[in-house]
C-alpha cells in the first residue's frame, strides 16, 4: 500500500515537473511597530510570518495557467492577540496576437482574534482586451461575494479602459462602476474614473501615478450623533493622487517612495464635540511611505518598510497620526 | 570661340574646386585619427608630463596591427579620459591595450556578420557602444548572436546595438544569466517594439523589483508578451496585476 502511494507521488511529480518548473515560493517574517502623535508606541509590536507560492503553467503557444496563494499569521505577544489572512487565486489565460482573455477566480480570508467573525472575499473576473503593440482596449466584468461579520454581500462590478504607449510613457484612462447588494434591500453603488501614468525612461528609475475620483453611494444609515436623525454612511466622494517612484541605488539595493494623497467629502455634516455641523465632513489623508529592499543573495531579501499616516478633518475625532515600520525577510526559491 | 573656351575653363575650375571641397569635407567628416593628434596631445600643457616618457609605447599601440581606422579614433577618446583622470602611464597603457583588443574584436564581429557598408563615422558610435557593453557582463558570443539575429531580420546595425545596450543596462541591475539575456535579446529583436523603446525595459525591471517580483519572473513576463506581439502597454498591465496579488 505504502509502495503504491510512493509510485503515485513519483508519477505525479514526473508528470507535473515540466509545468511547475517555473514555480516560485517564498517565506518571510518581520515585526511591526506603530507610533502615535506623541511618539509613544500606540499598539504593541507584533511578529508575523508569511509564505506564499506562484505556479505558472504555460501550455502551448497561447494558453497559460497561473495559481498563486499566500498566507500571513501575526502574533501580538503582549496582549496575546493574533490575526491571520490568506488568499488563493487561479487564472486561465489565452493570448493571441491581438486578443487577450483571462478568467480569474480568487478567494481571500482575513481574521483577527478581536473581530467577531472572519471576513471573506470571493472574486471572479473575466478580463478581455483587444491589443496592438501600442494600444490596448479592455473591459473586465467582475462578480464579487463578500462575507463581512456573517453578512453576505454579493455584487457586480466592471471596468473599461484604454492603455496607450506614448514613447516611454504608458497612459491608462479607466472608468469603473459597481453595485453591491446588502440584506433588506440596501444597496451600495460606486462609480469613478482615473488616469494612470507610468514612465519608463530607460534608466534605473520609474515613476507611476494615478489621479482620479470615486463616488460611493449607499442606502445604509447609522445614528452618528445621539438624538439626531440617522445619517447616510458609506456615502462620499474620494479624490486621489497616488504617485510612486522607484529607483535602484545599487544592483542589490532598491528604493520606492510613495506619498499618496486622498481627499474625502462625506455627504453628512461634520461632527464637532458630538454636535452635527451643517457643513459636509471632509478628510484629508496623506501617507508618505518609503520601502528599502536589499537583495542579500539570489534567494534572500530584506525589506524595511516605513510609513506615516496623517489625517486632517473638520470632525476632530477623525484626525490622527501614526507611524508604522516593518522589517521583514523573505526567502524566494 | 573665345567665350566658349573661357566658359570651359571656368567649368573645369569650378569642378576642381568642388572636388577639392568634397574631399576636404570627406576627410573632415570621416574624422580619421592621425599621428599628429597624439603628438599634439602629448605636448599639451594639461597632459601629465610622465606620459611623454612612454611616447613610443603610445605610438605602437595606436599604429601597430590596427585593423580599422575606427580603433585609434576611439582609443584616443579613452586616452583623453585617462589623462584627465591622471591615470599612471603603465596602467593607462594596459587599459588601452585591453580596449584596443575589445574594439578590434567588435569591428571583426560586425564586419563578419555582414554589416560592411558603413562609413567610419557611422560605425564609430556603434563600436563604442558595444565596447562599453562588453566591459560589463555581456560576452562576445552573446553580442555576436544578438547582432546576427538583427542582421537576419534585415535590421540596421543601430537596432542590434540598441538591443545589446539594453541588455547591458539590464545586466547592471539584475541577476539574470547569459541564457536569459539571449532569450530577452531575441524577443526584443522579433518584437513590434521600436528600437528607441528597448531601453524602457530597464525601468520595467525596476518596477517589477519594487513589487517584489523575481528578475526571472519579470523576464518571463516580458518575453512571453513580446513573443505574442505585445508591447510596453501589455507588459505594464501584467506587472501591475502581479503586483496587486502580493
Amino acid at each position: 500500500m505504502k509502495k503504491t502511494k510512493i509510485v503515485i507521488v513519483v508519477i505525479l511529480f514526473v508528470t507535473l515537473a515540466p509545468f511547475v518548473a517555473e514555480a516560485d515560493g517564498y517565506v518571510g517574517g518581520g515585526s511591526e511597530l506603530t507610533v502615535s502623535p506623541d511618539f509613544t508606541p500606540q499598539s504593541v509590536p507584533n511578529l508575523f510570518v508569511e509564505g506564499g507560492f506562484d505556479f505558472f503553467f504555460p501550455v502551448g503557444e497561447n494558453w497559460s495557467f497561473f495559481l498563486t496563494g499566500a498566507g500571513e499569521f501575526s502574533w501580538f505577544p503582549i496582549t496575546g492577540d493574533f490575526g491571520g489572512k490568506a488568499y488563493l487565486s487561479g487564472d486561465a489565460t489565452y493570448r493571441s496576437q491581438s486578443f487577450f482573455s483571462r478568467l480569474t477566480v480568487s478567494s481571500s480570508f482575513d481574521h483577527t482574534s478581536w473581530q467577531k467573525a472572519p471576513y471573506w472575499y470571493q472574486f471572479s473576473e473575466l478580463y478581455l482586451s483587444l491589443d496592438s503593440s501600442r494600444v490596448s482596449y479592455y473591459v473586465a466584468p467582475v462578480i464579487v461575494w463578500e462575507i463581512d461579520e456573517n453578512i453576505h454581500i454579493p455584487g457586480i462590478e466592471g471596468t473599461f479602459g484604454l492603455a496607450a504607449d506614448i514613447q516611454t510613457i504608458v497612459l491608462n484612462p479607466e472608468i469603473e462602476g459597481g453595485i453591491h447588494f446588502l440584506p433588506e434591500m440596501e444597496r451600495r453603488t460606486f462609480y469613478g474614473s482615473l488616469i494612470e501614468l507610468s514612465w519608463y525612461p530607460g534608466v534605473p528609475f520609474t515613476l507611476s501615478s494615478s489621479l482620479g475620483f470615486t463616488r460611493n453611494d449607499s442606502t445604509e444609515t447609522e445614528t452618528l450623533v445621539q438624538g439626531e436623525e440617522p445619517l447616510p454612511v458609506n456615502t462620499y466622494i474620494n479624490l486621489f493622487f497616488r504617485p510612486k517612484i522607484s529607483f535602484l541605488i545599487t544592483q542589490k539595493l532598491d528604493l520606492s517612495f510613495s506619498p499618496p494623497l486622498d481627499f474625502m467629502i462625506m455627504d453628512h455634516g461634520a461632527i464637532v464635540e458630538e454636535t452635527l455641523q451643517s457643513t459636509p465632513e471632509y478628510k484629508l489623508y496623506f501617507g508618505p511611505q518609503i520601502e528599502i529592499n536589499l537583495q542579500v543573495s539570489k534567494i534572500f531579501s530584506l525589506t524595511l518598510d516605513s510609513g506615516c499616516e496623517f489625517i486632517w478633518s473638520n470632525s476632530p475625532s477623525e484626525e490622527g497620526f501614526s507611524w508604522t515600520t516593518t522589517l521583514s525577510g523573505r526567502f524566494s526559491f | 570661340m573665345m567665350i566658349g573656351s573661357t566658359t570651359k575653363s571656368l567649368q573645369i575650375g569650378f569642378l576642381s574646386v568642388l572636388l577639392l571641397l568634397i574631399s576636404v569635407s570627406l576627410v573632415w567628416a570621416e574624422n580619421v585619427w592621425e599621428k599628429k593628434d597624439l603628438l599634439k596631445w602629448l605636448d599639451k600643457e594639461t597632459t601629465p608630463t610622465q606620459y611623454k616618457d612612454f611616447e613610443s609605447d603610445f605610438f605602437d599601440l595606436f599604429t601597430r596591427n590596427v585593423t580599422s581606422p575606427v580603433v585609434p579614433d576611439l582609443l584616443m577618446e579613452r586616452l583623453y579620459e585617462g589623462g584627465a583622470k591622471r591615470v599612471p602611464a603603465e596602467r593607462l597603457l594596459d587599459g588601452l591595450s585591453k580596449e584596443k583588443e575589445r574594439l578590434q574584436r567588435v569591428v571583426r564581429i560586425v564586419a563578419g556578420i555582414g554589416y560592411t557598408e558603413l562609413s567610419i563615422d557611422n560605425l564609430k558610435p556603434h563600436v563604442k557602444a558595444l565596447s562599453i557593453a562588453l566591459r560589463g557582463d555581456l560576452t562576445f558570443s552573446l553580442v555576436e548572436e544578438i547582432l546576427e539575429e538583427s542582421f537576419k531580420n534585415e535590421y540596421s546595425l543601430t537596432v542590434g546595438v540598441s538591443a545589446c545596450t539594453t541588455l547591458f543596462q539590464i545586466s547592471r541591475i539584475t541577476f539574470l544569466t547569459e541564457k536569459d539575456f539571449l532569450k530577452l535579446g531575441n524577443a526584443l529583436l522579433n518584437s513590434s517594439l521600436p528600437a528607441s523603446g528597448y531601453s524602457s525595459l530597464t525601468s520595467v525591471f525596476i518596477k517589477g523589483r519594487g513589487s517584489r517580483l523575481k528578475d526571472s519572473d519579470i523576464m518571463d513576463i516580458i518575453v512571453r508578451i513580446l513573443e505574442r506581439g505585445g508591447g510596453l502597454v501589455q507588459i505594464e498591465r501584467e506587472i501591475s496585476r502581479r503586483t496587486r496579488r502580493r
